[in-house]
Order: structure tokens, then sequence, then C-alpha cells
């Protein structure tokens, strides 16, 4: 397009953005002077502005929506043929309104236009959607692969309140609009289900009688956000970047995954919620060089992290967290508050755990939520309801006075319990807060003034100020999205076209590469590594557009594989084009013929929040992924089963229990998911100690899939991993709570607890009344309260035990020195150098573990000791020949006599001949024939499965 | 000696840089991803050795972490090869200590090896 005589300058309008799917609808200035959409004015200033004619030849000089120049990049090849008209008008520079239909000439004469004309654009380059989904609102960023920008909502803000209503005739709302019925709707609007993800419970909606899963829920709210930003883009982005709470569990993670593809998502990467806003907050400052801390404070949850940049990539160090604190505990307190003062004047009971009162605390709520922005602003407010409460048959006016004072007091425990976990990680890092160089704040409670204040007053380190609270978490999933290459039309990888064969252009041959690059890159030396396709080369080389680095011709090897070391532009993206040659010598064109890097912050494989386990029949747990195992991660190992199981038994699976926990107490570790082996898989019987190949593999995110094979029947158990959480009855957890209760007691009136475990018993007393709280209201039917519940009573069950394992020290101690001293014998006697570096280590961290008194992990070292002696004292012919007729001496009591009988001739065979290797294995092998009593399996997640 | 010492699995000499590490584990990654021959195996002073993603990645963290890379450096300059002290006879008070070997081989020991 050339230039007019009269300058023209066009601007986005977001309103009219959702005028064609593909393209973007313009608004033009045309006005005299060229000004720019930056210049100032809004977008909508500028549309309204326009009074002047444009020509039907016009410099445009447009925008994207990321304010990113798109100059002279009209659209003059239409579209998609449904939208052939109104292209076909745009194209003759008809005027149309937003939706292409045409508009009525005003003045008269050639080149006269209305005041509003359109053209089309088609943005070029690719974006990225980045999504928050959080428990109380939800945010989508898309993001260029530079800046982010917030997807906007109805309202025109960015926050989608993560809401669901639906109405008797099975009209869904979502967002702003559903939560407005939350007051006068509570039984057919539901909000706060990202809390339940995984649980397996279902929510209700009366009026329309359905039944909605909390994934079924997150569905719809990710469906929305996806809907608004293909308002921006043209096109139903395909795939996406998720945050999950760092400290979520298995099945919420893969609920979650479960949500995304119910909302019409192809392709989903997760990321934690503090990997991601710490991602937004190092890419706006790259050259920080302390670590600085993370606080995520939620409306559910609680994360903090200690990160650090070193050389253009950023690293967490460490992260921590509490899986049910945040901002609806706020609103709980003053709920707990509202309605002490509702009782104390309307003399009702109110009670919680009154099912049919579950309406009116909703309300009461939402009341709350609203009250605490001004509250926590420092304001005194009423906590108050346009209507009275029907109770009983008689009116309660609710309008409640409550002072800031009062709320700080109410609220301070909580951002005290959040500032207790930062100290926490703190200490564990050896890291003091004055070494911090700042906090980025992340969350909507985060806002409030007393909560920076008191975690000024408390930590002493500067609050950052460059980083929105409410959409960091988005933004840095969409930068992420950028650095991997996940753009919003990603497909399946199933979908994934092909590389092209080479194309015959007829002038050139093209041959098809495959590449592997950072997206976005912190070393300006990154490798480009690619791979042949099809066809021979002899050589690539690259080199970047701007003409100031040429990399050398890399030689491509005999299976087609090259690597080839770039330059980036620094703080840009860089294009390269590729270029290749035959054995001949003569250029070849490549297909991709360019790519792009960008320089700038890369992430570090984020760490896993949790250690992931099979818990095993005997009550242990073999660990397979430790806790800060980079992600992603896949491990494949072999497993025996301890049971014998026969086709056509219905009861008789062998089970693996995946468990997540820092303990190898299998009963201590949270149950996460299974794998079943059923028998009607089978042909045959399946004797016990019988192979199974186990494959478990975690994406970014932490979503986990599992696979189970058995080697000696060819029978693969695809998709056999069912990740439920544990449903337990509110009956058996109040019982579990009141045994807690009481086991807390005894060992309080125990005389052999010293400080420091009375210590612990204050601690376990505070996670008990953080249980009580929750009760009432799981007794009203609340599900949220049920399963913070449940969750509770487990971590109170593992202090517990913990605690009580102090009483067991002196033994525990005496285990240990014993264990140290024959160990340091048999090592230093018939041990290899390795292993005497290795049970010298032991031996260390076994004396750490003594200071701290750390009951758990002193066991933990116990075992790595005993074991590392038991290897080096079966090195001692005699010794092994011992320990050999120990074990065959049990013979009646093995899984497989049969079996059994055979080791022991083969292993006495063995030390006839004095083949030592052939008898420790047997020695082993009649060890392990040993089942474990039945006791220990239900302690163990019912396992079916050994080492 | 450990054949899955960080240095040995990315190819990186002992006193390779933070930005080094980095570089040569995202090029081994894409050469793994795009089934390259030369991602798959590496070669170190206890012979050849399959390599994948989960192995790279490790390495990695463990190099970024200072004081997991002082340690698998220094694990990796032991060049004196395993020796196994010859073996002896067990007296009989030492053979008190295991007073129930089976028990412990169940129970204790074994989930340990």
């Amino acid at each position: 397009m050339s230039a007019s005589s009269t300058p023209c300058t066009w601007a986005l309008v977001p309103e009219v953005l959702a005028g064609g799917a593909g393209d973007v609808a313009l608004a033009g200035d045309t006005g005299t002077d060229a000004r720019d959409a930056e210049g100032g004015d809004t977008p909508r200033q500028l549309a309204t502005s326009m009074s002047a004619a444009v020509d039907t030849e016009a410099t445009i000089l447009v925008r994207d929506f990321m304010g990113k120049r798109l100059l002279g990049r009209l659209n003059r090849e239409g579209g998609e043929s449904s939208r052939r008209d109104r292209r076909d008008r745009r194209d003759r520079r008809e005027p149309v309104d937003t939706s292409g239909r045409p508009l009525p000439p005003r003045g008269r004469g050639r080149g006269v236009w209305p005041r509003t004309c359109y053209v089309s654009v088609r943005i070029m380059g690719q974006t990225y959607l980045g999504i928050d989904l959080g428990t109380t609102n939800s945010v989508a960023v898309l993001s260029d692969g530079e800046r982010g920008t917030a997807v906007r909502t109805a309202d025109g803000g960015p926050l989608l309140p993560s809401v669901v209503r639906i109405d008797g005739r099975g009209n869904v709302t979502v967002g702003a609009r559903a939560r407005r019925f939350f007051d006068s709707d509570p039984d057919n609007t539901r909000g706060e289900f990202k809390r339940l993800m995984g649980s397996g419970r279902t929510l209700s909606f009366k009026a329309a009688k359905a039944h909605k899963t909390p994934e079924q829920l997150s569905a719809l709210v990710l469906g929305a956000l996806r809907g608004l930003a293909e308002q921006v883009t043209g096109h139903a982005p395909t795939a996406a970047v998720l945050t999950v709470p760092a400290l979520f569990e298995l099945p919420q993670t893969r609920a979650t995954s479960e949500a995304a593809r119910l909302a019409g998502f192809e392709r989903v990467e997760h990321l934690q919620e503090p990997v991601a806003s710490a991602l937004t907050a190092g890419w706006k400052r790259h050259d920080d060089p302390s670590p600085w801390l993370v606080y995520d404070l939620g409306g559910g949850t609680f994360d903090v992290s200690l990160l650090e940049t070193r050389e253009g990539v950023l690293r967490v160090v460490d992260h921590d967290g509490d899986n049910f604190l945040g901002g609806r505990d706020m609103d709980a307190r003053l709920l707990d508050h509202v309605l002490e003062r509702l009782r104390e004047t309307a003399g009702k009971p109110l009670a919680r755990s009154d099912a049919a009162l579950a309406g009116v605390f909703r309300r009461l709520r939402t009341a709350c939520e609203d009250a605490k922005m001004e509250l926590g602003e420092g304001r005194g407010t009423t906590v108050s309801l346009a209507e009275p409460l029907v109770i009983e048959g008689g009116e309660v006016v609710v309008d409640v006075g409550i002072e800031a004072s009062e709320f700080a007091l109410l609220v301070r425990p909580i951002v005290d319990r959040s500032i207790d976990v930062c100290l926490r990680l703190l200490g564990r890092q050896g890291v003091e807060p004055r070494q911090i160089g700042r906090i980025v704040l992340v969350g909507g409670p985060t806002v409030m003034p007393l909560l920076r204040e008191r975690l000024l007053q408390r930590l002493g380190i500067p609050l950052a100020t460059d980083v929105d609270p409410m959409t960091a978490v988005a933004e840095g999933a969409a930068f992420f999205a950028a650095e991997h290459g996940l753009s919003t039309t990603s497909r399946a990888p199933g979908a994934a076209a092909p590389p092209r064969a080479p194309a015959d252009t007829g002038a050139q041959k093209r041959e098809s590469v495959w590449l592997q690059y950072p997206g976005v890159s912190g070393d300006l030396f990154p490798f480009v590594v690619g791979r042949v396709a099809a066809g021979a080369l002899r050589s690539v080389q690259l080199r970047r557009a701007d003409g100031k680095f040429e990399s050398v011709e890399e030689a491509v090897d005999a299976e087609g594989s090259f690597v080839v070391q770039v330059e980036l532009a620094p703080r840009a993206a860089s294009t390269f084009a590729l270029t290749g040659k035959d054995a001949a010598g003569a250029e070849v064109a490549l297909e991709p013929r360019e790519i792009s890097l960008r320089h700038g912050l890369s992430l570090a494989d984020p760490p896993l929040p949790r250690t992931i386990g099979i818990a095993l029949a005997d009550g242990g747990v073999a660990v397979y992924f430790e806790k800060g195992a980079p992600l992603p991660s896949r491990k494949s190992f072999r497993l025996r089963t301890s049971l014998t199981i026969h086709p056509g038994q219905t009861a008789s699976a062998v089970r693996v229990p995946i468990v997540q926990g820092e303990t190898t107490i299998a009963h201590l570790c949270r149950l996460v998911g299974h794998i079943d082996i059923r028998p009607e898989a089978l042909a045959e019987m399946l004797p016990a100690g019988s192979a199974i190949e186990v494959v478990l593999e975690l994406d970014r995110g932490g979503k986990l899939s599992a696979s189970a094979h058995l080697p000696e029947r060819a029978v693969t158990f695809q998709g056999a991993l069912v990740l439920v959480s544990p449903e337990t009855p509110l009956a058996d957890l109040e019982a579990r709570l009141a045994e807690l209760r009481r086991r807390t007691e005894e060992l309080y009136g125990n005389a052999m607890f010293d400080e420091g475990g009375r210590k612990r018993l204050v601690s376990i007393d505070g996670q008990i009344d953080d249980a009580d709280r929750e009760l009432e209201p799981a007794r009203g039917g609340d599900g949220d309260a049920l399963e913070k519940l449940r969750r509770l009573i487990i971590d109170i069950d593992a202090s517990l035990s913990d605690a009580q394992s102090l009483l067991t020290w002196p033994e525990l101690e005496n285990a240990a020195q014993e264990a140290v001293r024959w160990a340091t014998v048999y090592t230093a006697r018939t041990g290899s150098d390795s292993e005497r570096r290795t049970l010298d280590e032991a031996i260390r961290s076994l004396e750490r573990a003594r200071a701290m008194r750390n009951a758990s992990e002193l066991d933990a070292r116990l075992r790595a000791i005993r074991s590392l002696g038991v290897s080096a004292r079966l090195r001692d012919p005699a010794e092994l020949a011992f320990q050999f007729e120990h074990a065959a001496g049990r013979i009646g009591e093995m899984r497989d006599p049969r079996v059994a009988r055979q080791v022991v001739t083969e292993g006495r065979s063995a030390l006839g001949r004095r083949d030592l290797d052939a008898a420790r294995k047997a020695t082993y092998e009649l060890w392990n024939l040993l089942p474990p009593t039945e006791r220990e399996r239900a302690r163990a997640y019912g396992s079916g499965v050994e080492r | 000696m450990n054949p899955r010492n960080a240095y040995y699995v990315l190819e990186l000499p002992l006193e390779a840089t933070p930005g080094e590490i980095e570089r040569q584990g995202r090029k081994l990654l894409g050469l793994i991803e795009l089934s390259a021959a030369r991602g798959a195996a590496y070669v170190c002073p206890l012979g050849a050795q399959r390599r994948d993603a989960t192995m790279v990645r490790e390495a990695m963290a463990a190099l970024r972490d200072p004081k997991r890379r002082a340690r698998e450096r220094f694990v990796a300059s032991l060049l004196v090869a395993d020796t196994i002290a010859p073996g002896g006879t067990a007296r009989e008070e030492e053979r008190e200590d295991l007073d129930d070997p089976v028990h412990d081989a169940m129970h204790i020991v074994y989930p340990g090896l």
C-alpha cells in the first residue's frame, strides 16, 4: 500500500477486536497530524476523534494488541469463506461497521468516508496464553514472547471470578455475573471449587437438578477465559500453560488437566504458581544478584519461594507453603466474628453445623469478602445485607460495624502463620532475611496495606513494586509458554503435522529439518540442535537477520544430526536464516527457513515439591522422585508381587500404591493414587515374587502418568493409574480427630517429654484447633471444610508420630550407636572404598539428625548404615555361610516353598564351590521370600509389591 | 566411583562455569529429543553408559546447587579405582550384633539397599 497525501493514524479499538475471526478490525483516525497510538490518546479517544476524509490510499501505522508495530501488514487476501463478504467490502475499502455490514454514506463525492472505517489486518507472529486458575478469581494473559497483556473481562478488568451459576433452565453463567447471585441464589451458585479438585466430590445445582464435579466447573471458567482470548486473537486457543499451586498433590494436578481438556484445550502444560510469578518478576529484572522471595497468598493457598538468577537462568532454590492458608481464611475469621455479634444481638444460635443455614452462611461470607477489602486498607466498615435473613421464622437484620483494628487482630494470626512459613524456608536454607534483596508479592490479599506492614515489620525485607500481584502468575505462565514454543495454535502431539517432505519448488530443492532450540535463552551463545528429516546434507549454517552474525558451517553427521552454536543480540529477539549444503557443496534451502530466539531470562527445571514413591508391603516406601528433583522426570523400575493372584478372583488385585511424603514410613505418607494389576487381565495364576515393571512419568507441572507391565506374561496395564483422594466419611474423621486429641493429651502428661517435645505438642495443638474450626462447617455440609479436615488430620497424625518417636529416642539412639559400631567394623574389613566413603557420609548425616532430634531422619540414616554394614558383612565368607543357613532354616515360613527349596539347593552348591556372589544372591533371595505380615500390608495402603 | 556423576553425564570438565553447564545440558536434551545417537550415550572412566533426559536434568540440577556441585566435583576428581579390602573371618562376638538377621533383612536392612 503506497503513501497517501493525507497521513492517517490507526489504533486498535478493543471493543471491535471480535469483529473477525483470524483478522483484527482497526479503527482509523484520519486527522492531518500523523499521530502514533502511543501519543497519549486511548484507542477509544482516537476512534471518536476522527473527522476528516480518507483517501483510498493511506499510510497506516498500527499496533497490535501487544503494542507492537504492524506497519503495512494489511491483509488483502481474504480469509475464511464464511466471512468473505465482509472481507471483500473491507478489501474494497467500502465503509463497514464493526460486524462488517455496509454503512450508509456520509457526505458526498469520491473518497468521503464515515467517521469510523475499518480495515482488516492479520496479526503476524505467535501468541502465547497463560492462565492462572484461581480459587477466587482467574486470569488469562496473552503474550507475544516479549510482553504480557491481561485479557479483559466484561467489566474491563483482568479478573474473572471463579464462580459458576446454573439456573433452573440449565443456563450457565460464569464470572462476575454469576458471583452477583451468591447472595440471592446460593443453592445454584458455586465458587471455590478449586480447593476440591481431584477429591471425587460433586457439587449440586438444585434448580437444574444437576451435579457437577469441580473439574467440570473449572472447565466452565477456563472455557470463558478461552473465549475471551479468542476475541483478542481471532482464533480459539488450542494450547495454554495453566498454573497450579506448588503444593498441589497429584490428583489435584490431574484434575486441572481434565478441566482444561473439557474446556477444549488440546495441549496444556502445568507450571507451579510460585515459579510462574517468579518468572514474571525475574523477566522484569534480569540482573538482580541477590536472592529474593516470592510471597504468594491466594484465595486458598499460600506459597513462598526462594529464588536466584545467575547467568540468565532463574533457579528456584527452595519453596514452602501451606495448601490451606489464604484470603478465604481471613473471610472465615471475619465471618466467625460477625456470627458471634449476630448471636449476641439476635439471640439465635446460628450454629455453623446447621445444614439448613448453609445458604445463609454463603451470603454472609460474600458480604464479609466485600468488607475485607475496605478493612484491609485500614478503614472501618460494616458487614451488611440488603435484606434481612429469615431464620427460624424470624428476621435477622445484618448490619455489623467492624473497626479496622478489630480486623487486624482477627487476621494477624493468618499473616503471621504465612511469615512463619517464610522464616522456616529461610532457616532451612541458612539464609538470613537481611540477605534477601526483595519480596515479590502475589495474590489478591497481598494488596492489603496491613499485610504489607506486618511483612515489613517482621522480615524487614523491601517489597517489590514492579509486579502486579493480580496478574503476575498468569503473565509468568504466558512467558513460560513462549519459552517453550507452546503457542495458542499448538496442537495435541498426535495431531502435529510431521515435517514436510522435501518440497519440489521447481526452482530449488528444499530439505526439512527437525530443530530443538530455546525460544528464550539466558545464554547469549546457545546451541541450535537439529536433525535432517529426509535426504542428506553435508553442513548447516545459520545467519542472523541483522547481518551481524554468521555461524560456522557445522557438519551434519552420518545419522543426519547437527549442532550449531549461535550468537544472540542482547536483550532482543534474533531471527536466523537456515541454509544447508549438499554433498557436492551446492546450497540447499531448508524448511523451516528461519527461526527466532530471544535473549532473556530462562527458567531452570522446576523442582518437585514433594517426594513421590511406592508404598511397599512391608510398610516402607521406595522413593523414586525425591523432593527437589527437576521436572519433567521419568523413572522405570522393577518391583515384585508379594501376593499370588488367580484369574477369576475378583478381590485379589495386586495394588501398587503411589504415595507422597517426606518419610519412608508408608502410612505417614499420603496416598495419591494406585495401579491395580487385576486378575481378569491374566490368563493364568501370577505367583508371588513375579516381576512388575512400572514406569512413572512426571511432566513439568507435576502431572503423573503411569503404566505397569508384567514381563513374564507380556501384559501391559496402560492407564491403570486411578488418581483419587481417599474418601473418608465425616464420622470417621471426627472419631480420628478425637483419638488424635486424646493421644496428644497423653503425651502432655508423659514425664519423659523434654522441652523440645513439649514445643512440638504446642504446635500440634494449633493444628488440632485448625481442624476443630473446620469440623462445624463440615457438619453443616461444607465440602471444602470436609476436604481440609481430612488433610489436616493426616498432617496431625504425621506430626504426632514424630513427636511420639521422641519418647523412644533413647532406644533409637542406642540402636544407631550399635549399627554404627558393627557397620564400621565390617565396612573397614570387607567393604569397598566407596562403601567406606558412603558410610562416613551416612554417619555424618546421622549425627546431624541426632543433633536436630529428628526421629524420621535418624531412622532413615539408620537404615542406610545397616544396609551398608550388611552389604560389607556378606563379603565375609564365614558370615555369609552363617546368614545363608539361618535364612534356610525358615523355609517353612516362605511364600513359595518350592522356589525356596530350589534357592537353598543353589545356595549350598554355591557355598560348596566358594562362589560367594551366587551365595550372596541366594541369601538375599531367601530373605525376600519371607512375606510381610497382613498388618504391615494394611498400614501400607494394601500394597501388594516389594522391591 | 559413580558412572552417573553429573560431570560424566554432561561430559563436562570440572572447571565448567554455570553458563557452560546450562548450555551443554540444553544441547544434550535437544539431541535426546531428536533421538540422536550422540545424545543417548556417553563415555566415562567406567566405560560407555546410556543417557536419557531425566539423567541430564538431574545432572544439571545437581550442578546448579553450589553444595552439590562441590560434592560432584570432588567425587569426579577421585580417579582411584574402587578396591575391596581382603576378606576376613567374622569373630563370634561380632556375629551377635545381628541377633535376627532375617528380621533385619526384611524390616530394616532391605528397604535401604
